[in-house]
């Protein structure tokens, strides 16, 4: 590849990109933790980047600066050509989707599951007084669920607080691609269930991904996953990306490698 | 007879308060206690419109105006100043005492003598009647609005939005637009209720509004202990049951009174209704568990 065919790659398919992005916490305090130091990282569309890092590295304040979550002290967020670090997180969400640790977070206990689908495609639209809830919604919500094999399609007014934490988190997955999506955020989606929903949770994930061709970021504190899924992978220790990977230097990585990392 | 009729129709005209506290519950999972405070904003709106002599089909509309603002105030004490809703909502009332007093000059004007909503239609003879009449047609306006309201796109992430705000936002949903325009509808509901009671009971105090909130919570409390032991979903049951939960309680209120209890211990009964109805859905629970 020539230089000019690079840079017009690099342009073309750039999505995300953080330039210089610095959050601390607790700032004039004693206890100053500088969450994000000066990050800079780039995302290329498709790209399925894993996040390490021990507790406390950066890693979910990384996502949730992105997703608007936090607001930065400095730096910058593009998403495609525009600066979006200034947007408020409802407006950002017409690109991004999220999964979050907690399965109770990703959706709206009191309503039914239908009607949490529904809110859910019309993520990137005005809420409007329109009823959108009808007979051919319900079908197309019955369909896609059907796909996760859990019985879930006979459940659709049932409330989702009576839903397990499992298939609440297999719900919220589905839900995020209900309406068109860019970037999957993934802040440990299984660190709260057990290792066969963890499992298949993760397959469900990995489909999605490959399916719609999304670019995604996956925090996770699993090794096998981080080895398994993601063409890319970065480590973060004290709010900085100390490696990043990518490629057959990743798919060539071992466990014993990730092991000597944290050392 | 007609003392039972009475308690039915005051809790008819409280039934706009019950359906605007059941939104707030919903929308915040929390009690709004600038009801109080509008309330008698209605009221005492009602009553300056009625001794100016104002047309009903501007002073109505100005009603839940004036509520509606006072809503969209605790909303933005709330949202702006990130102040606990709770305090936002004392605040507002507080500050509305003063607004009531002087806007209606003295603490109490007698409306007798206007021609009120209910003098309006006359189907029947009894004045009672046709208060009945015009109430259940309000009632059944408003309930039909709520009921479309609160399963149209909008109305699904209001009501999510006292369930799950992080969830809301990742929807691309501005829940602070949701908390004002719900304070907004609920304390524009509230003060109808104030103005229907003042033309019912023929005046308006600036007292009137206190624990008015208390009685709509109770009311949503043994309505919602209803809906969870017949299982209703379908949201125009729902919300009658709320308003039938009003009526259930100015009914004890008023049973209570004919058992002869001192008016002065009225406030007491309307708490000891309260905490009876709080805590039946932990009864049934506990009952079932184990």
């Amino acid at each position: 590849m020539g230089i000019w065919e690079a840079f017009f790659y690099f342009l073309l398919f750039t999505v995300l990109e953080f330039k210089q992005v610095i959050k601390t916490f607790n700032r004039g305090a004693m206890d100053l933790v500088k969450a994000l130091d000066q990050v800079d990282l780039t995302l290329k569309a498709g790209d399925f980047v894993v996040v390490l890092g021990a507790n406390g590295s950066g890693k979910s304040t990384l996502l949730n600066c992105l997703s608007g979550r936090l607001s930065l002290d400095a730096g910058e967020i593009w998403f495609d050509d525009r600066a979006i670090h200034q947007l408020a997180e409802y407006e950002r969400s017409k690109w991004f989707g999220r999964v979050f640790q907690d399965p109770l977070q990703g959706t709206s206990p009191q309503l039914s599951v239908v009607e949490n689908f529904r809110l859910a495609a019309v993520r990137t639209q005005a809420k409007t007084m329109r009823i959108g809830l009808d007979a051919s919604f319900r079908e197309r919500v019955a369909k896609y669920i059907a796909k996760l094999n859990m019985g879930l399609e006979n459940k659709l007014d049932t409330p989702i607080s009576l839903l397990s934490g499992g298939q609440r988190q297999a719900l919220s997955l589905l839900m995020m691609t209900m309406d068109e999506v860019r970037v999957l955020l993934l802040d440990e989606p299984t660190a709260a269930l057990d290792p066969r929903t963890s499992k298949k949770i993760m397959e469900i994930t990995s489909n999605i991904i490959r399916d719609n061709q999304l670019t995604a970021m996956l925090v996770t504190h699993n090794m096998k996953d981080a080895l398994k899924y993601g063409n890319r992978l970065i480590l973060m220790s004290e709010g900085k990306i100390v490696r990043d990977i990518s490629g057959q230097e990743k798919e060539n990585l071992l466990p014993e490698d990730l092991l000597t990392w944290f050392e | 007879m007609s003392f039972y009729l009475a308690a039915v129709l005051q809790a008819l005209c409280l039934g706009p308060l019950v359906l605007g506290v059941y939104l707030t519950m919903k929308v915040f999972r929390f009690p709004d206690i600038t009801a109080d405070g509008s309330y008698t904003l209605g009221a005492v709106v009602t009553a300056i419109g009625l001794v100016n002599g104002w047309s009903l089909w501007w002073c109505i509309p100005l009603v839940v105006l004036s509520g509606a603002i006072a809503g969209i105030c605790s909303a933005w004490i709330h949202n702006r100043i990130k102040v606990n809703l709770l305090l936002a909502g004392i605040l507002v009332m507080t500050a509305l005492y003063s607004v009531n007093l002087s806007i209606l000059g003295r603490s109490n004007v007698p409306l007798l003598q206007y021609g009120t909503l209910f003098n309006w239609l006359t189907v029947f003879r009894t004045s009672d009647s046709n208060t009945l009449i015009i109430v259940t047609c309000i009632l059944c306006l408003l309930i039909s609005f709520m009921t479309y309201l609160l399963r149209t796109d909008f109305g699904l992430a209001m009501r999510a939005t006292g369930d799950n705000e992080q969830m809301l936002r990742a929807l691309g949903v501005n829940t602070a637009r949701m908390k004002w325009i719900g304070l907004a509808i609920a304390n524009g509901l509230v003060a109808l209720s104030g103005s229907l009671i003042a033309q019912f009971q023929g005046f308006a105090d600036v007292n009137m509004g206190i624990g008015v909130m208390i009685t709509g919570l109770g009311s949503v409390m043994i309505a919602e202990s209803v809906v969870l032991l017949f299982g209703i979903k379908r949201i125009a049951f729902v919300l009658l049951a709320v308003i039938s939960g009003m009526v259930l309680f100015q009914l004890i209120l008023a049973f209570s009174l004919s058992l002869g209890i001192n008016p002065v211990m009225l406030k007491l009964v309307t708490a000891l209704i309260v905490l009876l109805a709080v805590s039946i859905p932990q009864l049934r629970v506990y009952g079932k568990r184990f």
